[in-house]
């Protein structure tokens, strides 16, 4: 069982997100949420194994689009995270991280 | 809280406190408890009407306005220092986080909002948006997400602070042991800046930030600690024991001393894969956990498996968990069990733990618990055996219940057809389980262990319970210092109640398992070997002892003295065979 969208994945979105101009929404189960907002995504709770819709609107919006699913692609695992890792194992991250599908539908 | 014999320092008497070990290490220092919740009133769901007026005039909403920038503004800037100053990656991604929360774009709308069209007052509004937020958290149904509403709170007291025009100061001199109900992360940064030596809190989840902090800073840490009436203030000094989760107020000179040789002793451990006595027979050693957390070191420690999984805390805080939620735990217990058991025991409110409706009872040791309770509140129960059985159904043979507090046999029975009924709505709506989930009792009640042998055909193990099964035999309430000297676990009776168990145990082919207290001490664990126990479950943090002892002793030799344990009559030939037992290793 992997992890889902938890609290470090839900960060790293957000400061992803909001490196852009374009408005970032996640939809899930009819729920629509700020992807800008950290407060906004932990409500959401999302597990593994979720399907998210995210939506792009604005002048970069492809951009942030890539940005935002190359980070689900890479299961947001980043430079740094080894060293996460051997920091504080088994806390807030689990070993693996989400593999949620991002619907492009900037 | 328990009260350890009479040893005074100073007009203090030693005050032994218990707790989950959440951060490794021991601490020594002068307590300072921590009383929050001052700014935002008891509990922060309902945050309080009337925090510094409730409206503001229609002309005051730009100044106001300005004054909720600059408050911003002036909180980013103290962030800021913080994180300049990190002392850690963990430090400053917590810190990070916090500014996250603080910079939320929909935080800041929503509170402009309050207070752009309704008037709210500065306070009030951000009271009111930063409550509903830690409502909609806190009802997300995932633990990650609950633990982190304290971080939210923390932002609101450091804005409301902010507002009253600063930091909040720590009387705090030389080497301090921190006690808080909870405590937020800017909070504990900036304290750990201090000379903090060790951290006891209340509450505490296993991923809260006020943990991770602690271990990242190399904090002693003991979380789930209740220390009404032992008001830790009063005392000069308390100790921290992080391998053990045991806080101690005022302890002697020499139990400092053991205390630190034995912390000494445990680092550099490595939990060996050998499990087996020295004329090569097997036994497993298992961990009894309630939080998830706990489950960290079993690796480390040796442990395999869960033989006691508490469930009780389920039942106190806000309301019975949801079956998703008890699901999603049990699952996580088995995914961090790795391929191990783990054994389910079902809901044991009462006596001590506390109930799910507010009872009140004169002597609630002999009244409304464990099974007890169930039977008559069916709804908990079909809950609890349903998330239990859809928790099994990935792996069959992995998960096992285990019923409390059994005196009759009927109680087996009934709670056997009310999972049968589960089992068949299950069924029904095709949901997978484990059909031959193991089902075993707790063995704590001394006229079940009468009838053990009926026991034994009814179910596949029955585990002994040692704390309460020698308070019921022995009519010495554990809790009751006065009484103490009665709480005696040698006493030749038990002794011979596990000599029935032994008897029945063979007899029926029942698996015999220790989950209590006496699994832990070595001496004892080597009886119950004797006695035909073969699985013993303790706290992580006691395992490596015993299963050092255990490695040492034959089985014939346990046998010999679970025999002479069974002739004794008094205690003084209870204690001569632990005596040469102990003399002859070398204890």
């Amino acid at each position: 069982m992997k992890a889902g969208l938890h609290a470090r994945p839900s960060s790293m979105l957000v400061k992803t997100a909001s490196g852009f101009v374009s408005d970032f929404m996640i939809e899930l189960q009819g729920y629509r949420i700020n992807g800008k907002s950290i407060l906004g995504i932990m409500m959401l709770a999302a597990e593994c194994g979720t399907e998210l819709q995210l939506m792009m609107d604005g002048p970069d919006e492809h951009e942030a689009m890539d940005a935002v699913v190359r980070l689900f692609a890479a299961n947001f695992s980043e430079e740094g995270e080894a060293q996460e890792r051997g920091e504080e194992r088994g806390d807030e991250k689990g070993d693996d991280h989400g593999d949620e599908k991002g619907d492009d539908h900037g | 809280m328990e009260m350890k014999k009479g040893t005074t320092m100073g007009e203090r008497l030693t005050c032994t406190l218990k707790g989950v070990a959440a951060s490794p290490g021991i601490g020594v220092g002068r307590p300072f408890v921590l009383k929050r919740g001052e700014l935002r009133g008891e509990t922060w769901s309902a945050p309080r009407e009337e925090v510094d007026g409730k409206t503001i005039l229609q002309g005051d909403v730009e100044q106001t306005l300005e004054h909720w920038k600059a408050v911003v503004g002036a909180l980013q800037g103290q962030y800021e220092e913080l994180i300049r100053e990190a002392e850690s990656e963990t430090v400053r991604r917590v810190l990070e986080s916090q500014m996250m929360i603080l910079q939320d774009p929909e935080l800041q709308a929503s509170i402009e909002r309050a207070i752009q069209v309704e008037f709210l007052s500065l306070p009030r509004a951000i009271c009111r948006e930063i409550g509903l937020w830690a409502d909609r958290w806190a009802s997300s149904g995932a633990d990650w997400v609950e633990e982190r509403v304290t971080d939210l709170l923390s932002v609101q007291d450091d804005l409301i602070l902010m507002l009253h025009g600063g930091q909040r100061e720590y009387p705090l001199t030389g080497q301090t042991i921190l006690f808080a109900d909870e405590l937020a992360p800017v909070e504990m940064i900036r304290i750990a800046r201090t000379s903090l030596k060790g951290v006891v809190l209340q509450r505490a989840g296993h991923t809260s930030h006020a943990v991770i902090l602690a271990k990242s800073l190399g904090l002693p840490c003991v979380v789930g600690v209740d220390w009404m009436g032992a008001e830790p203030g009063l005392h000069d000094v308390a100790l921290v024991d992080g391998n053990f989760g045991e806080v101690l107020l005022s302890p002697s000179g020499s139990v400092l001393k053991e205390r630190r040789e034995k912390a000494t002793k445990l680092t550099g451990w490595e939990g060996s894969e050998e499990q087996s006595t020295r004329c090569g027979a097997s036994f497993v050693l298992r961990a009894n956990i309630e939080y998830l957390m706990e489950m960290d070191r079993m690796q480390h420690q040796g442990a395999r498996g869960v033989g006691l999984l508490r469930t009780e805390s389920m039942l106190m805080s806000e309301g019975v968990w949801s079956l998703e939620r008890q699901v999603g735990f049990y699952r996580t217990v088995l995914k961090k069990a790795g391929n191990e058991p783990v054994t389910i025991r079902l809901f044991d409110a009462g006596g001590d733990k506390g109930q799910p409706d507010e009872v009140s009872e004169t002597n609630p040791f002999l009244g409304w618990r464990g099974v007890r309770m169930l039977l008559d509140r069916p709804d908990l129960l079909q809950l609890q055996l349903e998330a239990i059985l859809r928790a099994s159904g990935g792996e069959p043979g992995r998960v096992s219940v285990m019923i409390p507090m059994v005196t009759f046999l009927e109680e087996i029975d009934c709670v056997r057809s009310v999972m049968r009924n589960v089992m068949d709505d299950l069924d029904a709506r095709g949901v997978m389980f484990d059909r031959n989930i193991p089902f075993g009792v707790m063995m704590e009640v001394p006229a079940l262990v009468l009838q053990a042998k009926a026991v034994a055909e009814r179910v596949d193990f029955m585990s002994i319970g040692t704390n309460d099964l020698i308070q019921y035999t022995l009519a010495a309430d554990r809790g009751n210092e006065r009484v103490a000297s009665h709480f005696e676990p040698r006493h030749p009776a038990v002794w011979k109640l596990v000599g029935l168990l032994r008897d029945a145990s063979v007899q029926r082919g029942c698996s015999l398992r220790v989950c209590g207290e006496m699994a832990s001490e070595p001496v004892y664990a080597a009886a119950f070997l004797g006695f035909g126990v073969r699985e013993l479950s303790m706290g992580v943090q006691e395992v490596p002892a015993v299963r050092s002892h255990l490695t040492e002793v034959s089985i014939e030799e346990a046998e010999l003295l679970a025999h002479s344990l069974v002739a004794a009559d008094c205690m003084r030939e209870v204690h001569a065979t632990f005596e040469a037992w102990k003399k002859n290793y070398l204890l």
